[in-house]
């Protein structure tokens, strides 16, 4: 568990390189597609503006529902998966250079506002599947990896407690299916859903930043629904994110450390001593199992909110004519958009059909209690306090 | 099935520690691939500008 970065280039780089090259064609292609479709849009062309404004066929859409089709109909070459697969990370450079975009009152504004609803919603979320899954006997190491995926960061999350609760290959492949296909299934419908119940575009950001399971698949479904979103979402998510490492030590206190003590004190009769005694013995750092989880890009997003913030004059602004910051604003879509073209090649109808068993009942249940409840509280709460205002 | 029940800790331990070095790398990356892009934003604002929101349009 210890185990620090191994290497900064991985070995096999060199095969990431043609896959890279397809999806920043690909970016390239959409990106322009819906550039031309914004031009035609605005110079009254019918059919442009039904895409473009009725259908959102923007660039997102394009990369996204492109992306599945060219995979799931005429498929991708086995040498392009690698740089595909290196092609989804590319996000977190534009999420970090989107810090330029906010201020530290947003941060409390927003970002407290996100902190609260996301610990309610990833430990009610977590203890519910934990609880739930003992009750109806699903195994430590099933619920475990449901509850830390449905709770929190999806595969990522799923991947990391894994270990920890012991989980059995089988369930692992199970409940990262199911997590890929309640993501990819909300990311398609959220944005249609938002504009039916007409949510505005803070209260949508904040609602996928607590439903969706994945990073890159919350911040494409906000920045398909608008900018205003995906500047929520943002700020939301990196709240979310900081809780990975502390859902894996909740899931360690909850399936492991719980057990041992009881067992320690000889309670033989409690359930979880009984789990204690089928476990081996687990001694884990959990300060350096903290800092291994934590996902350290989002420092970089605060040190740029920081810089923004300062407001010295010295970086600009996004709204500065002529300022590094004003530059930044019109390069880090680009950095997205090779980013979700990553994404939609990534998704194979195959890997979605491995959903099932116990991980997908328990998945959906939890995805959709999650999804409902949070669109209660952005209801509740309103678009005023969830707005980014920035500066 | 029999090769999961000899040692599936084992497996799942290493795939954690190697998607989490991974992760770990990716997140390295992506900081100086923002650093890189600041500082060239910082040397060369309008033309960043220019290249991003025109040159890259075909219209």
């Amino acid at each position: 568990m210890g185990e620090k970065a191994k290497g900064l280039i991985s070995p096999d780089w060199k095969q990431a390189i043609p896959g890279l090259i397809v999806c920043i064609i690909f970016a390239y292609l959409a990106m322009n597609f819906s550039h031309t479709l914004k031009v035609l849009h605005k110079d009254g062309v019918g059919w442009a503006t039904f895409l473009y404004v009725s259908a959102q066929f923007k660039y997102v859409a394009i990369l996204l529902l492109g992306g599945i089709l060219i995979r799931n109909t005429v498929g991708v070459p086995k040498s392009w998966m690698r740089g595909i697969m290196a092609a989804r990370p590319i996000i977190k450079p534009g999420i970090i250079l989107l810090g330029v975009h906010y201020v530290w009152s947003d941060v409390i504004k927003v970002g407290g506002v996100g902190l609260l609803l996301t610990s309610i919603f990833i430990f009610g979320t977590a203890a519910t599947v934990m609880v739930v899954s003992k009750k109806f006997g699903a195994p430590d190491g099933l619920g475990g990896i449901m509850a830390a995926g449905t709770g929190i960061c999806g595969v990522s999350a799923i991947i990391a407690t894994a270990p920890v609760v012991r989980s059995k290959p089988r369930d692992l492949a199970y409940a990262i299916g199911t997590i890929l296909l309640f993501g990819t299934v909300m990311l398609f419908i959220f944005p249609y859903i938002g504009m039916a119940l007409g949510l505005a575009q803070s209260q949508f950001g904040a609602w996928v930043a607590l439903a969706i399971l994945n990073t890159a698949q919350l911040i494409a479904s906000a920045e398909w629904y608008g900018a205003g979103a995906r500047d929520t979402a943002v700020l939301i998510n990196a709240a979310r994110i900081m809780f990975i490492p502390v859902i894996v030590l909740f899931s360690l206190w909850f399936y492991v450390i719980r057990g041992q003590a009881a067992n320690a004190a000889g309670r033989g009769g409690d359930v979880a001593a009984a789990d204690a005694n089928n476990a081996p013995e687990v001694n884990i750092d959990k300060w350096q199992l903290f800092k291994d989880k934590f996902p350290v890009f989002i420092i970089g997003f605060f040190i740029f909110v920081g810089l923004n913030s300062a407001n010295t004059g010295f970086f600009g602004g996004p709204d500065v004519e002529g300022s590094a910051f004003w530059a930044i604003n019109n390069m880090y879509k680009w950095f997205f958009a090779v980013g979700f073209a990553g994404i939609g090649l990534m998704i194979s109808i195959d890997d979605l059909k491995k959903a099932g068993g116990t991980a997908f009942a328990i998945g959906f249940g939890a995805a959709l209690a999650k999804a409902v409840l949070g669109l209660i509280a952005v209801y509740l709460i309103g678009a005023e306090l969830l707005t980014v205002v920035g500066g | 099935m029999a090769q999961e029940n000899r040692n599936p800790d084992i497996d799942l331990s290493a795939k954690a520690d190697d998607t989490f070095s991974a992760e770990r790398a990716e997140d390295i990356m992506a900081i100086l691939l923002a650093v890189v892009a600041f500082l060239i934003c910082w040397a060369f604002p309008e033309q960043v500008t220019q290249f991003f929101k025109s040159t890259l349009y075909w219209i």
